[in-house]
């Protein structure tokens, strides 16, 4: 056998006396082998895939350049994107807007697979920059309106911001509530913070409290039979010795709602036995 | 020792004396340089984690350091030791011996992947330990802190760093099919280093390959997808820090790839070396 | 036996230029028999280096055909009963002279048992016990072309091929190495050395054979052709200044020349080792 490794160039090829033949050779073999290896490939494309870093560009269209800069770092990307993250909270330290701004960018066109980094650096734009604004506004125009919409807007860019992360991570929950917390307390928007908020969990890894919050949020919004059939079907899968599942305060708002809406004492929820009941009201 | 025949027994003595070489030539002060950076590291960001768990930062240190230091040295050491021969003429008097061209090829390999193995293997046991004592720090401080501070499977690092040194082998071997082709070693390390580029912007390839308008873009894309391996496959450093262990499919899918690379850039370059004029 | 065997060989290198084609070797065709040795002589550029790389299999000729002990010289086969010494060598910096000799003398096939002993004799006849174990960075060139030397030895090579081998020695050196040839003459071997030590090929050669811009301009043996072209030697003492030109005259008229005569000289070789032999007795010398 490793008579025939040494001898098979020779053999299969002849004698060889030109840099023409020579790359022309290594061009076939090196074809051939990635013809044979592309089941390998796609193997270990699949078992991994969707832990490498995306390639910043717009839809459909080419890699931009930045973007190409940050692919060939290859294995260094997420060492590169660690500390610009480090440079990116100096800046914050600093209440650097345009570098904080900047860097938030920059880093999750680095490597965009933490999710830590789309998280915190859309918490960065929507709260601290709105201070920073606020606190950096001339005496004179601060106004409520005038707050408002820089309120508005800084949440908005941050929405933009993190819509762009769910194109990597469309089923994530910690996204998804990262955006119904924005509706809900920076722009006021219950209707769009509930729809966040049923879309969070419905996903494996949503927190506990996204479904309670989605209820409360449907009744707020006066859907009391929507609310009361939510927390219905929510409550028997609540742990009942976990205080963060808060089953007697969802136990208590179904029974709100059943005042509310004048359900009869015969149709109305019974809890799995076991569990503490508490009146509307009591905690 | 079969003295006409192909002998395995001189390809080891040819990589046993590279690594002899290399070893005289204090290239483990490159190993003291690359633990000094980790631990720097760590220390750097176990002061300003920023709320972020800190495994995840030592191990994208740790990887980065590897493939950072790792690449260098899979690319200037096979055309170190390959232009040596050839620039003192030791490569002449090896080969008026009864030794196969194919046999100085393949040891002078041999001996990089040997190199490289170490050098990974130095690389994980520094990772794997600075993690150890990160959490022996956070267990100390808090209990519970070191679980909220991110699960880390050993054995998840340990296959990580095996990953690379499939990764740096792949370098290793082209870089020895340029050098046994390019005429200066300047050469032989600026295209070493281009096809690392190339190389990590597979993926790239691929997009422009699908995206393209033009039939010669995509044309090219696709040969220069199908031509060289891709780098990105072996990206490991994000399924380590969720803890949990790379999948037997994937590690065997990701060897036999690597073999298979390894095993045609080295025939290539034996190719190479046997119509070179000395 | 014949050792060396070449037919018509040609060899043509690229100029670097378009299709260029620079011919180093122009059709040689000569035969070297086993137990000789034979210089192989030229001026520089004449194609030395290139018939003995293509002797060694380094390099293929672009026509004809070269044997050693009747194997083409391409096959590794043909390169088990060799040693060469390449010119001015250098070996790995940082290894010590006998790693690099076993080194070699594993490339030669010799197996582990009694290895450390043949190496250490190799090294030993080469006269460099003492330094065996130091770095290569630490030799002199002569004492690194002892070790090629040593390499070239450690096998026991039916066929020794030397480039230059007394290059960077000095003349003590030198004569040493005249002795080791005529040792390896005396078991059997075969050595082909190119050198420019002319006196010396005189010396230990048996034949020689003159390259000239890639051709074989003159082969034979050595005293045969030494004699060749050569006029007589004619000493003369006491000759008056006017009676010079009489005497040139009579030689003219029957065909010689009279080239200027000098005292005869003992020659800067002869000094240096009379100087070198006797070194050790002198008693006046200043410290």
């Amino acid at each position: 056998m490793s008579a025939c490794l040494a001898v098979w160039p020779s053999i299969a090829f002849g004698i060889v006396n030109s840099s023409a033949k020579l790359a022309s050779v290594a061009g076939a073999a090196l074809l051939a082998v990635g013809a044979v290896v592309q089941p390998l490939r796609e193997l270990a494309n699949s078992a991994i895939g969707a832990a490498r870093p995306s390639t910043p560009r717009a839809e459909g269209a080419p890699p931009t350049g930045p973007g190409m800069s940050a692919a060939m770092l290859g294995g260094l990307r997420g060492l590169v994107a660690d500390v610009l993250w480090l440079k990116t909270y100096l800046a914050w330290a600093d209440r650097d807007r345009v570098a904080t701004e900047r860097l938030i960018r920059l880093v999750t066109m680095v490597d965009d697979r933490p999710v830590y980094f789309w998280l915190n650096g859309a918490r960065m734009i929507a709260y601290d920059i709105t201070e920073w604004r606020r606190a950096a506004r001339p005496p004179g125009s601060d106004g409520v309106e005038d707050d408002r919409r820089l309120v508005e807007e800084q949440a908005r860019a941050a929405l933009s911001y993190l819509a762009e992360a769910r194109e990597r991570y469309p089923d994530n929950a910690a996204i998804c509530v990262e955006m119904a917390n924005l509706h809900l307390y920076k722009r006021g928007d219950l209707s769009t913070a509930a729809e966040w908020y049923r879309r969070a969990a419905g996903l494996p890894d949503a927190p506990g409290y996204a479904a309670r919050i989605y209820g409360e949020l449907l009744r707020r919004l006066g859907r009391k039979r929507e609310a009361y059939a939510w927390l219905c079907q929510l409550h028997p899968d609540l742990p009942s010795d976990d205080p963060e599942a808060m089953a007697d305060v969802v136990l208590g708002r179904i029974r709100g709602l059943e005042e509310a809406l004048g359900v009869p004492e015969g149709d109305r929820y019974r809890p799995v036995s076991g569990r503490a009941e508490i009146r509307h009201g009591q905690r | 020792m079969n003295r006409r025949g192909f002998s395995l027994g001189r390809i080891a003595w040819i990589g046993e004396n590279t690594l002899r070489e290399a070893r005289r030539q204090r290239l483990w002060l490159l190993l003291v340089i690359m633990a000094g950076a980790l631990g720097g590291s760590a220390r750097l960001f176990h002061d300003g984690a920023y709320g972020v768990p800190e495994p995840a930062f030592l191990l994208d240190a740790g990887f980065g350091i590897l493939d950072f230091f790792g690449s260098i040295l899979a690319i200037a050491a096979p055309v170190q030791m390959f232009f040596s021969e050839i620039e003192r003429r030791t490569v002449l008097t090896v080969l008026a011996k009864p030794v196969w061209r194919a046999e100085f090829i393949l040891g002078k390999l041999g001996g990089g992947l040997v190199l490289l193995g170490v050098f990974c293997a130095f690389g994980v046991v520094c990772i794997a330990s600075l993690l150890w004592w990160q959490r022996l720090a956070m267990a100390g401080a808090c209990a519970g802190a070191a679980e909220e501070g991110g699960r880390v499977a050993y054995s998840a690092v340990i296959a990580g760093g095996m990953v690379q040194w499939l990764r740096l082998s792949v370098l290793a071997a082209v870089t020895l099919l340029i050098a046994s082709y390019a005429r200066t070693s300047l050469f032989a390390l600026v295209a070493g280093f281009l096809a690392l580029v190339i190389c990590n912007l597979q993926n790239l390839a691929c997009q422009a390959y699908r995206l393209a308008d033009s039939f010669w873009v995509r044309g090219a894309a696709r040969v220069v997808g199908s031509v060289l391996p891709d780098f990105g496959l072996y990206d490991v450093v994000d399924r380590v820090k969720t803890g949990a262990p790379l999948s037997a499919g994937y590690l065997g899918g990701i060897t036999l790839y690597s073999l298979v690379y390894v095993g045609v850039f080295g025939s290539l370059a034996v190719y190479c070396f046997r119509h070179r004029e000395l | 036996m014949v050792a060396i065997e070449i037919e018509g060989l040609t060899k043509d290198f690229r100029s670097g230029a378009g299709d260029g084609r620079i011919r180093a070797l122009d059709r040689i065709s000569l035969r070297i028999e086993a137990g000789a040795v034979t210089a192989l002589l030229g001026p520089n550029g004449s194609g030395k280096s290139t018939l003995l790389k293509i002797i060694l299999g380094l390099l293929a000729p672009s026509a004809g055909d070269c044997r050693v002990f009747g194997v083409p010289s391409g096959r590794v086969e043909s390169r088990v009963a060799v040693g060469y010494l390449p010119e001015a060598p250098d070996f790995y910096p940082h290894l010590t002279g006998f790693e690099v000799v076993r080194f070699f003398a594993r490339m030669g096939g010799l197996p582990g048992a009694g290895l450390r002993e043949r190496v250490g004799a190799a090294i030993a006849e080469v006269g460099l016990g003492a330094a065996a174990h130091r770095r290569i960075a630490t030799y002199s060139q002569g004492m690194r072309q002892r070790l090629g030397l040593a390499q070239a030895l450690v096998t026991d090579p039916w066929l020794l091929i030397l480039d230059e081998p007394t290059s960077g020695i000095d003349p003590a050196g030198a004569a040493e190495f005249g002795g080791l040839i005529r040792r390896l003459k005396d078991r059997g071997r075969t050595v082909l050395l190119s050198s420019h030590q002319l006196d010396q090929v005189e010396e230990i050669c048996d034949g020689a054979v003159l390259l000239d811009r890639g051709r074989v301009i003159e082969t034979g043996r050595v005293d045969e052709l030494a004699r060749r072209g050569g006029g007589g030697l004619l000493g003369v003492e006491s000759l008056p200044e006017n009676a010079w030109d009489e005497l040139r005259a009579w030689l003219g008229a029957r065909g010689g020349v009279l080239h200027e005569g000098r005292a005869p000289r003992a020659g800067l070789r002869r000094v240096f080792l009379e100087a070198a032999r006797d070194g050790g007795n002198r008693e006046d010398c200043p410290r």
